[in-house]
């Protein structure tokens, strides 16, 4: 299995703190789980490319409100849930389990057991998703943001969940060396959180449902779950597990990694109120929140002390590596995303930004910019390894580095400094409400730009992957076919 | 770390922990909370909705208005100003107080507050240093009069005539909180739009009565119908302006979606008071030294019971809420009923007559 040339082959650098010590092969434990990763992170990509297509529909509608206005389908109220849904469950969950289970494969030095109910899962996941998101373009959305998705539908996701990614925590507790990894601290996490706020954001607002604003607390309390704990444990555990690997650094402080992981889980999940702060709801139950994402700082610090000072020393040694741009921004962008998300929670600022631009903004730049650029860069990194083939595009991958990198950038920074226009004059009852919109107009304007860009991007990386499958599908069918062709004539001979 | 059920544990324990606290504290606080009785209208607040409301909401749910439009109305904490009415005979005194009250103030400047009353000698202050301020003042002989200001911007908009409160949502399923700002809010559209043809023509097409407006169409809650020569005009038919009419022939329906989505967005106010959105602490004026010189002094305001109100312990006058008349922002053309939307389709004496 030949080296991707990405990433620095494994003989050049020191064995990093990171790096799997495994007795069985990385070439075996790769053939392991090579069908589960790549099913799962060729859907994702698929999925990637849709929701960017309901992506830039959506942002279009914001300024164009009556571009298609005749279809019910894709009237802007259901597009944005759609596509919200589509890039969450159908690129972010994907892709997340399936870095989850290489890493997890990897780093306990055990092949991956339970492929064929892996992929049954992925199958009764894709079924699912398929059926909600055309649920909530139906008009069949449940209303609560976030957990839009159908009653037929949002059991099939957890079903789908729950036969995939048990697996990874089995070949956990497998683990050769006993000594575990920072990685998979935070791939338990995210394993265990996601289960548990999926089933409780779903069944107290669609199953069950609870009286009046308490679903809204649910349903904040289930976002800021998926947001942080999830979606952040999982680009943790990508940073943590390839940054080392590429700069050949080892993590500088353990008890650093230990005390940031600690309080990133336990204050982390705090935060969700500050979603409705000033809301109907009881008065401590902001206070908590702010408090949470104030405290969870100790964990962005502890992250960015530990990872920053060996990623600024190899920028420019490492300048021509794909994977190390992608982990790289992502590492930014998610630092960049939580102190933006404490500061945001404080009364102040929260006063000026409270229902504007910046929640969405925040939102995006989490979860494009951290988890999306980190899963990206994983794919990026795992998939030449499983397939023992290079990319066959150098210039789609930096395309797509550099469209996705601008699409984050961009859409944050029109969308906070948007967020802060539309707060300021939501806040000065002298400008009436019409004039409101108009200011804040050119920056979501903006952010169809950023969309686009993502979608070019998003395409980019489809086609390079489409390329790869079929180039590699080649490989093997060529033979085979002349095999099955060129027989004949041999035994006419005969 | 080597113990796997160790670190599984401490995860487990910080979500539990997170989810109690977010989750379950707040279903066990305010989870049980019943309806109000409001005597004095007779009716259990909120109220429920009718049916065809009930349906109109599922019709907002589904076309997603939520995503653009919240329901919740915001008040800043209660925030008063403390205007000096009557200074008294003791000035000096009462300078000497200002003084103690507003450490920003020099000596000439409080004697110029206190020397031409009326003055507002506190604005924007919390409800304890008001409290403060004023008790010290009536002690020194002064008159002053506290006031309810600066309710936020919310209230000033015109979206609501107080903050909402959890209990105003416990008939909603779902909630329709809602997150963000790209339109008004609504949790009070109801109370203040109660033309529904002004609303139809709005779903119909924002612009009509509001040029300008970002709000996207929706056509598809509107069926199109081609009148067969001679055939009267449909009363339903939604009246428009020439710019945005069909052409001649065709009338635009509303269909039965678009009522309900209307009959609920009438339905949406939530402006009953009841003892949960009333000001969190009476407001106190004063006892003052020329109609009560004795009890003034004998009894001072702490010792008052707060139980026991008279009118004049809620001074709220019109200017309190400054509201200008461009708050409602009410134009002549909010009323623009055009000849049209009277019309009788058929002529009613053409039924009369054999």
């Amino acid at each position: 299995m030949s080296s991707p040339a990405p990433a620095p082959p494994p003989g050049a650098v020191p064995p990093p703190a990171a790096a799997s010590l495994a007795p069985a092969l990385p070439a075996d434990l790769d053939r392991s789980c090579r069908w589960p990763v790549l099913v799962l992170g060729g859907l994702s990509a698929g999925w990637l490319v849709f929701a960017a297509v309901l992506g830039v529909l959506a942002a279009i509608k914001l300024h164009a409100p009556g571009m298609l206005a005749n279809v019910d389908w894709l009237t802007y109220g259901r597009v944005q849930p759609a596509a919200w849904n589509a890039l969450v469950f159908g690129f972010g969950a994907p892709a997340g389990l399936a870095l989850a289970l290489w890493l997890m494969v990897r780093l306990s030095g055990v092949p991956l057991v339970g492929t064929g109910t892996i992929l049954f899962g992925a199958a009764v996941w894709q079924v699912g998703l398929k059926l909600g998101v055309l649920g909530i373009l139906a008009g069949d959305s449940t209303g609560i943001e976030g957990l839009e998705l159908p009653r037929y539908a949002s059991p099939l996701l957890l079903a789908g969940y729950l036969l995939i990614a048990p697996w990874a925590l089995v070949v956990f507790d497998r683990r050769q060396p006993r000594e575990s990894y920072l990685s998979q601290w935070y791939l338990v996490t995210a394993l265990l959180v996601f289960p548990w706020c999926f089933a409780s954001g779903y069944v107290l607002t669609s199953f069950l449902p609870l009286r009046g604003v308490l679903q809204a607390a649910a349903q904040a309390w289930y976002l800021q779950q998926l947001w942080v704990l999830w979606f952040g444990s999982l680009t943790l555990a990508t940073v943590f597990y390839f940054l080392p690997k590429l700069t050949g650094a080892a993590v500088p402080s353990r008890s650093l990694a230990l005390f940031g992981f600690w309080t990133f889980v336990v204050f982390g999940g705090l935060g969700g109120l500050t979603r409705y702060a000033g809301g109907p709801f009881p008065a401590w139950m902001l206070s908590l929140a702010v408090v949470g994402n104030v405290l969870t700082l100790f964990a962005v610090y502890a992250v960015g002390a530990n990872l920053l000072p060996s990623l600024h020393a190899a920028v420019s040694r490492l300048k021509g590596n794909v994977v190390l741009w992608f982990l790289g921004f992502a590492l930014l962008a998610w630092l960049a995303a939580s102190v933006l998300t404490a500061l945001n929670s404080l009364v102040t600022v929260r006063h000026l930004t409270h229902f504007t631009l910046v929640t969405p903004g925040l939102d995006q730049l989490a979860l494009l910019g951290g988890f999306g650029l980190a899963a990206l860069g994983g794919m990026y990194g795992v998939v030449p390894r499983l397939l023992g083939r290079d990319w066959p595009s150098r210039f789609l991958a930096t395309l797509h580095f550099g469209c996705a990198a601008g699409a984050v950038g961009l859409l944050a920074v029109a969308f906070l400094i948007g967020g802060l226009v539309q707060g300021a004059a939501l806040n000065n009852t002298d400008v009436a409400f019409l004039t409101v919109a108009k200011r804040y107009l050119p920056f979501a304007s903006t952010g169809t730009l950023a969309q686009l860009l993502w979608l070019v991007g998003s395409g980019a990386f489809a086609v390079n992957l489409l390329w790869l499958l079929v180039a590699c599908a080649r490989t093997v069918c060529v033979p085979a076919a002349r095999a099955l062709v060129e027989p004949l004539p041999a035994e006419g001979k005969a | 770390m080597k113990h796997g059920p160790l670190l599984f544990l401490g995860v487990f324990t910080a979500v539990f922990a997170s989810w109690v606290a977010g989750v379950l504290a707040p279903h066990v606080q305010i989870g049980g909370q019943s309806l109000v009785q409001i005597d004095e209208l007779g009716i259990q607040y909120p109220l429920d909705r009718t049916g065809e409301a009930k349906q109109g909401a599922e019709i907002y749910r589904a076309q997603g208005c939520h995503y653009c439009h919240t329901q919740q109305v915001l008040q800043e904490p209660l925030l008063s100003r403390l205007t000096l009415t009557d200074a008294g005979t003791n000035i000096a005194e009462v300078v000497a107080t200002l003084r103690k009250v507003r450490r920003d103030l020099d000596a000439d400047t409080a004697a110029a507050l206190v020397s031409r009353p009326p003055q507002v000698v506190l604005a924007h202050a919390g409800a304890s240093a008001t409290d403060q301020a004023t008790r010290l003042l009536t002690n020194a002989g002064a008159q002053v009069e506290s006031t309810i200001a600066n309710l936020g911007p919310d209230l000033r908009r015109g979206w609501g005539t107080r903050r909402t409160v959890s209990r105003d949502y416990l008939r909603d399923e779902p909630v329709f909180l809602g997150q963000i700002r790209l339109g008004p809010d609504l949790a009070n559209l109801g109370a203040r739009q109660t033309n529904t043809t002004w609303l139809l023509r709005k779903l119909y097409n924002a612009r009509i009565e509001l040029p300008g407006s970002t709000m996207p169409r929706y056509p598809y809650l509107f069926t199109e119908r081609r009148l067969r020569p001679g055939q009267a005009p449909s009363p339903d038919a939604l009246a428009l302006p020439p710019e945005f009419a069909p052409p001649p022939g065709i009338e635009i329906i509303p269909t039965r979606e678009a009522r309900q989505l209307v009959a609920y967005l009438l339905s949406l106010r939530s402006d009953a008071l009841f003892y949960e959105v009333f000001p969190p602490k009476p407001q106190t004026t004063t006892t003052n030294a020329v109609s009560a010189p004795v009890e003034a002094t004998n009894a001072p305001p702490t010792q008052t019971s707060s139980l026991d109100l008279r009118p004049s312990d809620f001074p709220l006058r019109t200017s309190d809420f400054d509201l200008r008349p461009s708050d409602f922002d009410l134009r002549p053309s909010d009323f623009d009923l055009r000849p049209s939307d009277f019309a009788l389709r058929t002529s009613p004496l053409a039924l009369a007559s054999p």
